[in-house]
Parts: C-alpha cells; structure tokens; sequence
C-alpha cells in the first residue's frame, strides 16, 4: 500500500477493466487482467461472460479468485464450455482477452514463443498458444506487461504470434484485431501513433515520460507535460477489489513483490479456507 | 449371446502395446488432468525417440522430455499455467535438442478435428499471417478458398497413433466421465488410432444422473482402461484432488537433473 491509499495492481485492474464491452467472453489471462475482467462484470458490464482457467466452468457469477478456480466457480457456473464451442465464438468475434507477451514491438506485434532464433532459441518460453488464432477473433488485443522493460518493449519481436501492422494477406473474408491498449507497471499506451506506432495514453501517477522511455526500447513520442495521468481506482472498484473478487490478495503474485514462496503461502491459505 | 467386453488392462500392458515408431498424444491441459501415471510408466520403460502430441503440454512432456525420451513434439502451448515454465521443455529446446512442431491451439484442434473426420486437411483463418505458418516445420499451407477466393490455411490431419487421457471414472466397457475441462480431448480421442484411458475409478456402471456439465467418452471411441487412482500426480483433477504446488515447485527445481527424475518416477 501506498500513501495514495491503494495499491499499483488495484489501480491496473481498475484500469483493465474499462475496456470489456457486454455480450461477449471477458478473458484475463495474467492474475490482474482477470481480476479486471471481475471488477468489471460487478460494477460495469453485468453480462460478461467470464471464463477463467477452467471452461467446465463458464459463465459463472463474480466469485473471489482462487487458485483452484474449478473448485470455486462450480457452484454459479452455467455451462461447460468445450473448446470447440469455445472456438467457434472467438471465430465470430466474441472474444475480449488481455494478454501477457515476452515481447510487444513498436506497432503492436506480439510475442510469447522464443526470443532468439526459433531453431535453436535463447530463451524457450510457452509456445505461441492462442494468439495466432485470438488474432482473428477480437477487434482488439489488449495486453497486461507486468515490468516494462527494454527487452519487453522491442523494435520488432522475435517471433511474431500476433502481428500488430497486418503483413500482405492477399484477399480475406475476415477482418483481424488491431493492437489494442497496453497497460504496464508505468503507464496506458495504444497504437494511435503515427503508421500505427506505439504511444503515451496516460502515464501512471508519479511516473514520467523519460522513465518510460528510458525502459522502452524504441522511441516514442513525447506527449508534452499537459500528459493524462491513469484515473486512480473509486472507493467503489476497491472495495470490490478487496473485499469481493480478492480477498485473498492474489494480486500480490502480478507485482513485483510475486515468489515462489509468497504462491504458496497464498495457496495453503486457499486451501485452509475452503477448510474452513 | 457374446460377453460384454472387459477393456481393462494395467500400466505395463499399456506401456507394452505402444510400438517404438507410435505417435503418443497426451490429454488434458497445463497441470490440470494430465496422464502423469501413464507418463511415468512409459518414462521407466525401454521406450525411446518418441513423437509425442500434447495440445497443451505440461509436467507429462516435461517428464519424458528430461527424460532424453522424445524425438519430435507437436504442440500449441508447454508449460505450468500460472506457475512458471517447463524446466526441461526450455532446456532441450535452448541446447537444440528436440525437433519441434508448433501449432497454435486453433490450429491443433483443426488438425484433431480433421482427422476425426478422416480428411485430410481442413481450413482455417486461425494463425494466417502468423510466424506460426513459416517455421521450418510448419505443416500448414496457404491456399486460396475454391469458392471465395480468399486466402485460408490448410491444417493437415494429426491421427496420433495412440492417445492416453487420464479421466475421473470408467466402466470396463470404456465409458467415461470427465468432470473437469475437457481441453480437447474429446476431438483428440477422436482423432486417435487407439485410445487409452487411465481413469482415478473404475466403476460398474456409469451412473445414469450425473453433473449436467461432465464430458461423456462413448466406449465405442476407447480400446483400453486402466485403473490408476491418483494417476493425475500433481496436476489437478477436479473434483478429485487439486494441483500440489510443493510437489510442482519441487519438480520445477530439479527436474532438470536426470537422476532425480528417475527416482521420482521410480517411486510413482
């Protein structure tokens, strides 16, 4: 907790959660993001659709997050949502994701595979997962970056799962997602830039624009000192934060504070919980 | 009249019936509902240069990699979900070791689909302008729809000649219920040459009311089923057990030192 009363993490899920529109998936796929997705079925978008790291059980009310979420989200769950189903809907369009990436270059391709050649990789990470396909299944991919950084932040990814700029497609009979917003331990960005760059929306209190620019690693543009500063979470959105969708403080594991040891002392109060 | 057929058999005579050339597909997904009984018989066995599929890979890839066991892997995702990377996934690919194929998952449940139906290919928009078309394994072609004219990938069917997915319970005839998410297993059971399943219980009878939201595995897809209560190791199995995260921090720091992996899974 900061002297402002509230913490980074709550101030990016209040954040995050402003971009969910009703009547489609509202999916988070690092801890804040899916927070943010919880926020903003409570107080803003009564119909999303959640679906969290099980689709056995989709679409269930706003629960607390645990880390065993099937055990959680059974009792409101609506349906289970099988992956091809699943699919189906993100082939029309009805998904909202934020995601995490290894690497997001200057007009908004995405990495989460290698960095390094792919052949013979330097650093091997999970494999390109569902971005090549939520590519073609949102108007807009949205991503959570825990530590902005210059290596984070790149000219151009080493391995493209996501593009941002569309390459050369030839004729297609759908339209792909655009690069959306970013929000990162600094600031919002988007790619309203010129030719669809990477630039400032709002910088995060207390941060300035040479900070940022300093832990990216291409140029952006200076947005000037009359700069948005990101809105600070309601008394509202943190009570809910706090006492409804995180009670347990798993937000604390999306922070630079995040180990190892704090996961399991946050999983064996969990599991004493369900106990109790 | 004939007798109902008993589809039972044990984690040897699993391992046994897996030919050296087979293409082995894996179930479930990250560490939720993953073969790991399975994985650690085929780990002790002679078994060796394997081509395995896992749509979403976890602990049971990492086993059999770190275990100097697998040639070729075909994949959309390796990993623990939220709790970190796969150590010896990362460490074969980074020495170059083990040859890849990467899907992403829209595409592997085409390729899964396609060879349900028996075809040999099917579309997709999933991937198209992607690194995931141009790597040097990559199985998918572009080509410009018969009908529309636009451009579409063309996902080759993936049969795996045997596919092993851990399940909550069975009948011996090979009925089946999986009460967590069904990742894409069903399709995956479909896809397959043979199925294999590994069930927490065997039980007389499927009971005829059951959770509304459970997957039903037909016995007219299963081969064989083998009892193995707890045979998910640390990964999940809802509603069974959830995931033991000391035993999932434990593997993650000394899974990469081959003489613990093969005591570990000595005593799994």
């Amino acid at each position: 907790m900061t002297s402002t009363g509230y913490t980074l993490e709550e101030l990016l899920i209040a954040r995050m959660s402003k971009e969910f529109r009703g009547g489609r998936l509202g999916v988070g796929a690092t801890i804040l993001s899916d927070l943010s997705a919880r926020l903003a079925k409570a107080l803003y978008v009564p119909d999303l659709f959640l679906t969290t790291s099980s689709r056995a059980a989709a679409d269930p009310d706003v629960h607390a997050k645990s880390l065993a979420e099937e055990w959680t989200l059974d009792a409101t769950a609506r349906m289970s949502l099988d992956w091809e189903q699943m699919f189906r809907m993100i082939a029309q369009q009805k998904l909202q994701i934020w995601i995490g990436a290894v690497q997001i270059d200057r007009t908004g391709g995405s990495n989460i595979s290698v960095v390094g050649p792919w052949e013979k990789p330097k650093a091997q990470f999970v494999g390109a997962r569902g971005i090549p396909d939520d590519l073609w299944g949102c108007e807009r991919l949205n991503f959570h970056i825990r530590t902005h950084t210059a290596k984070t932040f790149v000219e151009k990814v080493d391995f493209v799962c996501g593009f941002g700029k569309a390459p050369s497609l030839g004729r297609t009979g759908a339209t792909h997602a655009a690069p959306g917003t970013v929000v990162s331990d600094l600031g919002v960005f988007d790619f309203g830039g010129t030719d669809g760059t990477m630039r400032v929306v709002s910088l995060h209190p207390g941060v300035s624009f040479a900070a940022v620019q300093e832990r990216t690693g291409f140029e952006l543009a200076n947005p000037g000192p009359d700069v948005a500063i990101t809105a600070e979470p309601t008394a509202d959105e943190l009570h809910v934060i706090r006492e409804i969708i995180d009670p347990l403080g798993l937000r604390r594991l999306d922070s630079a504070e995040g180990s190892n040891a704090l996961t399991l002392e946050l999983w064996q109060r969990d599991l004493d919980g369900k106990a109790a | 009249m004939e007798k109902l057929p008993n589809k039972r058999i044990n984690l040897d005579q699993l391992v046994s019936s897996i030919g050296k050339d087979d293409m082995i597909a894996f179930g479930g997904g990250g560490i939720q509902r993953k073969p790991m009984a399975a994985a650690a018989a085929i780990g002790r066995s002679d078994l060796d240069r394997l081509e395995v599929a896992s749509f979403l890979g976890g602990p049971e890839v990492d086993l059999l990699i770190g275990l100097g066991k697998v040639r070729r892997l075909h994949f959309a995702f390796v990993g623990f979900d939220a709790f970190g990377l796969a150590p010896n996934f990362r460490a074969a690919r980074q020495r170059g070791e083990i040859e890849i194929v990467e899907y992403s998952e829209g595409l592997m449940i085409a390729a899964y689909e396609a060879a349900a139906k028996r075809l040999p290919f099917l579309p997709s928009r999933f991937g198209l302008g992607t690194a995931i078309v141009d790597t040097p394994t990559s199985p998918f072609r572009p080509f410009d729809c018969p009908l529309t004219g636009e451009q579409l990938l063309a996902v080759p069917a993936l049969s795996p000649d045997v596919a092993i997915v851990h399940v909550n319970e069975a009948d011996e005839m090979g009925n089946a219920l999986i009460h967590s998410d069904g990742f894409a297993d069903l399709l995956l059971i479909q896809a397959a040459k043979r199925v294999v399943l590994t069930a927490e219980r065997i039980v007389d009878e499927i009971p005829s009311e059951r959770r509304a939201r459970s997957t039903f595995v037909s016995r007219l897809w299963v081969d064989s089923i083998v009892e193995a209560p707890a045979g998910g190791g640390f990964s999940a199995v809802f509603p069974d057990y959830r995931f033991d995260l000391p035993k999932l921090f434990d593997y993650q720091k000394n899974a990469t030192d081959r003489a613990w992996l093969t005591r570990t899974i000595a005593e799994a």
